[in-house]
């Protein structure tokens, strides 16, 4: 017994010295690197050899070339919405275009990449570029000063390039941290199949919606298609209607915090939606419903209409979507009494990249930020996904998705936009307006109350 | 044996390693998560020391003391939902019936399917406008419902699976603790002339009382701390009216980004958990019984 116990331990102080002695090796090693410069350096060290190792050794054009980092959202290389397609495709272009950078993508799928950021950043491990969303999402990390501002390194000349207004919801105290590279606008698609085998007009006032709902409703169509399970897809309806109701600049005033909630029009506004939940105008089963399931439905013919980012012209022109060229997109309409104007538009300017501040490169990091942003502006119009925020030839559009250009066609004469209410506003203040239109849809919650209960985040 | 632990040297050379391990896997973050909770932070900015209001904010919030009751029905659901069916067939099985083994396999195969895969079978099946049960239902001529969009069904939709899959899972429990009671406690059961009903409830059932407490610990925590299976089903919603402590948790750092009252709120869940614990040892204090 006692001796098997000696051999035990022998055994055990081996083991224990053997993990040590490669822990020191670690830390041995990574000390000599840090002093160079921080983990992110140590890191793209590590990268840098790795794949100097993989190439051809003594191959001195790989050795002088700078390592950026990448994390995006755009998960899937094989995907088809547009948004990937032109990322990917910069990607694949960038190691042409720029061959001084090695650029080192790493693709999360969008909700694990919002914990993924989160986790980096209170680590301080942010990768030197990533993809984020603009306004009240972005406001914390420049708060905290861990993205750059990227003014040095944007020149009059690509200033010139970028079109106006695109910017806005990167820059914040004067500093611009991101370029833009779409603008995505919410319109009503309709399924024009549908309303003609049911001798619907396609409505051009609010009262003609109701009418449309009340007869989809009596077919035993969902009029209006809603996956208000995960939220979010509540905001748009409920930010058109105050849209309309309020206008783009009082409804914006009341997002910033300049201006209150408690208004009639927005009032107003909550009781349309609710009216129009009540009226059976989203289906029966809109709580339970996913995005997901709601675009299906759309896509299937299942559902008339759908109030939805431009990034639903793919779904709907692709080749597996029953409703293939059946679908139009159209201005939602105005709602009587209303302040305002049917030119003033849901969606906007605001994703983007930006360049982590403890970058090692910030320069480098910048041009392909912006590499990257322009690149992506161009192709995802093409790819049918929201519209350009650059300027660009863009060469022959005669493949370019139909729902995109008649998107442009609609937006061309916008008086204004009210970004998307979660982006725009961010983390609790999202949540809770989030939850406050969920109650509003399900109708637990008075349209007054609701103005109330949405002022607590200007307070 | 004797001699081991009498030998403190090697007592505390095994024990060691295992309590390293423990401490800086459970202790260090639940420590931490202790120390957050105190703070008002956003998880990037400054953190700002507020004392209890995090803990005071929380008793007061409608959707976490939804979310708290909700945890305790899913802990009563499951002591009804699954120990008595898993005890009922553990009694069945052990008795050497026909095909003992493939009906043990049957019962175990939920435990083996991964939760987002029971996950997206349920969600199918509550599908309101294709889903098995309306069609069911609608068969018989009753109405179909919006099973998981529904605030007055959602609760009883989401639990039904969740006591479902682990039924299996305390059956193997119950099951393993049967089998090891000796086979001539019940040759004496049957001389005395006990039938089975008899035998079960006067001899199995107060033999295997330890396991039958482990059964019952392992069914109460894990109701108090269940995440994925809500989260895959609902996301707590609709309305805050399936939310569970952990998905409003998660949804306070990751959406809310609120670490500090995520963190009150995965405090809330240790103590909780701690407080359930201590009333099962308590209530059920069995005196190990070897044979």
């Amino acid at each position: 017994m006692k001796k098997r116990l000696v051999k035990a331990i022998g055994l055990m102080m081996s083991a224990v010295l053997a993990l040590g002695c490669t822990a020191c090796g670690n830390s041995g090693g990574n000390a000599a690197a840090e002093s160079e410069g921080t983990q992110e350096a140590v890191q793209a060290g590590k990268e840098a050899a790795k794949a100097d190792a993989n190439e051809a050794p003594g191959d001195e054009a790989s050795a002088e070339k700078v390592t950026i980092t990448l994390w995006s959202q755009f998960s899937d290389p094989n995907s088809t919405d547009g948004n990937y397609v032109a990322f990917y495709n910069a990607l694949e272009s960038i190691k042409t275009d720029m061959p001084n950078v090695e650029v080192i993508h790493e693709g999360t799928e969008s909700e694990s990449y919002k914990v993924k950021l989160k986790t980096a950043m209170a680590g301080n491990e942010l990768p030197d570029v990533f993809f984020n969303w603009g306004a009240g999402t972005m406001k914390p990390y420049v708060d905290a000063e861990l993205v750059l501002p990227l003014d040095e390194y944007m020149t009059d000349d690509v200033k010139g390039r970028i079109l106006g207004g695109t910017l806005d919801n990167f820059i914040f105290d004067g500093k611009t941290y991101g370029y833009p590279y779409s603008v995505a606008v919410a319109s009503l698609y309709v399924n024009t199949e549908l309303f003609e085998q049911n001798n619907v007009k396609i409505p051009e006032t609010y009262d003609e919606l109701l009418e449309a709902v009340d007869a989809f409703s009596a077919a035993g169509i969902t009029p209006i298609s809603l996956g208000e399970k995960d939220l979010w897809p509540g905001l748009m309806i409920f930010g058109i209607h105050a849209i309309r109701m309020a206008g783009a600049e009082d409804f914006n005033a009341a997002l910033n915090g300049t201006a209150s909630f408690n208004t009639p029009e927005l009032t107003e506004a909550a009781r349309k939606v609710q009216e129009l939940a009540a009226r059976g105008g989203f289906g029966s089963s809109a709580m339970g419903t996913s995005e997901d399931d709601a675009v299906a439905a759309f896509k299937q013919g299942r559902a008339a209409m759908m109030f939805m980012g431009s990034w639903l012209n793919g779904d709907c022109e692709a080749d597996d979507a029953a409703v293939k060229g059946k679908i139009s997109v159209i201005k939602f309409p105005v709602i009587e009494g209303g302040k305002g104007s049917v030119d003033e538009f849901h969606g906007g300017s605001g994703e983007t990249f930006l360049v982590s501040s403890s970058c090692e490169h910030p320069a480098e990091a910048a041009a392909v930020a912006q590499y990257i942003c322009e690149k992506m502006s161009k192709d995802q119009y093409l790819a049918g996904s929201g519209m350009p925020a650059w300027e660009a030839e863009m060469g022959d559009t005669s493949g370019l998705n139909r729902l995109s250009q008649e998107i442009a066609n609609l937006t061309a004469d916008a008086t204004g936009y009210v970004y998307w209410l979660d982006s725009l506003t961010g983390g609790s203040k999202a949540d809770t307006i989030m939850n406050e239109i969920a109650k509003l849809i399900d109708g637990s919650v008075t349209p007054e109350d609701f103005c109330a209960n949405l002022q607590t985040i200007n307070e | 044996m004797q001699k081991m632990l009498g030998n403190k040297k090697a007592y505390w050379i095994f024990v060691i390693p295992a309590f390293v391990i423990y401490l800086v896997m459970a202790f260090v973050p639940i420590a931490m998560s202790g120390y957050y909770s105190t703070m008002q932070w956003d998880g990037i900015g400054e953190k700002i020391f507020i004392g209890i209001d995090n803990y005071l904010k929380l008793i007061k919030n409608e959707a976490f003391l939804l979310s708290a009751r909700n945890s305790l029905i899913l802990a009563i659901a499951s002591i009804i939902g699954q120990l008595i069916p898993a005890l009922f067939f553990a009694l069945v099985l052990a008795r050497k019936v026909k095909g003992e083994k493939v009906y043990r396999t049957i019962y175990f195969i939920p435990v083996l399917l991964s939760t987002v895969v029971i996950g997206q079978l349920f969600l199918k099946i509550y599908n309101p406008d294709y889903g098995a049960l309306n069609a069911l239902l609608q068969s018989f001529g009753f109405q179909g419902q919006d099973w998981l969009g529904d605030k007055r069904f959602v609760l009883a939709s989401s639990l039904f699976p969740i006591v479902w899959q682990y039924i299996g899972y305390h059956m193997l429990i119950l099951y393993t603790g049967i089998k090891s009671v000796p086979a001539d406690i019940y040759e004496a059961a049957q001389i005395d002339g006990a039938n089975e009903r008899q035998m079960a409830f006067h001899v199995t059932i107060p033999l295997i009382k330890s396991t039958m407490k482990v059964s019952l610990t392992f069914a109460v925590i894990g109701s108090l701390k269940l995440f994925d299976l809500i989260w895959v089903l609902t996301k707590g919603g609709p309305l805050h009216a399936s939310e569970v402590p952990s998905t409003l948790m998660y949804t306070s750092i990751f959406s809310r980004m609120e670490y500090g009252m995520g963190s009150a709120m995965a405090i809330f869940i240790v103590l909780e958990c701690l407080f359930f614990y201590f009333l099962i040892e308590k209530c059920f204090k069995v005196e190990n019984i070897t044979y």
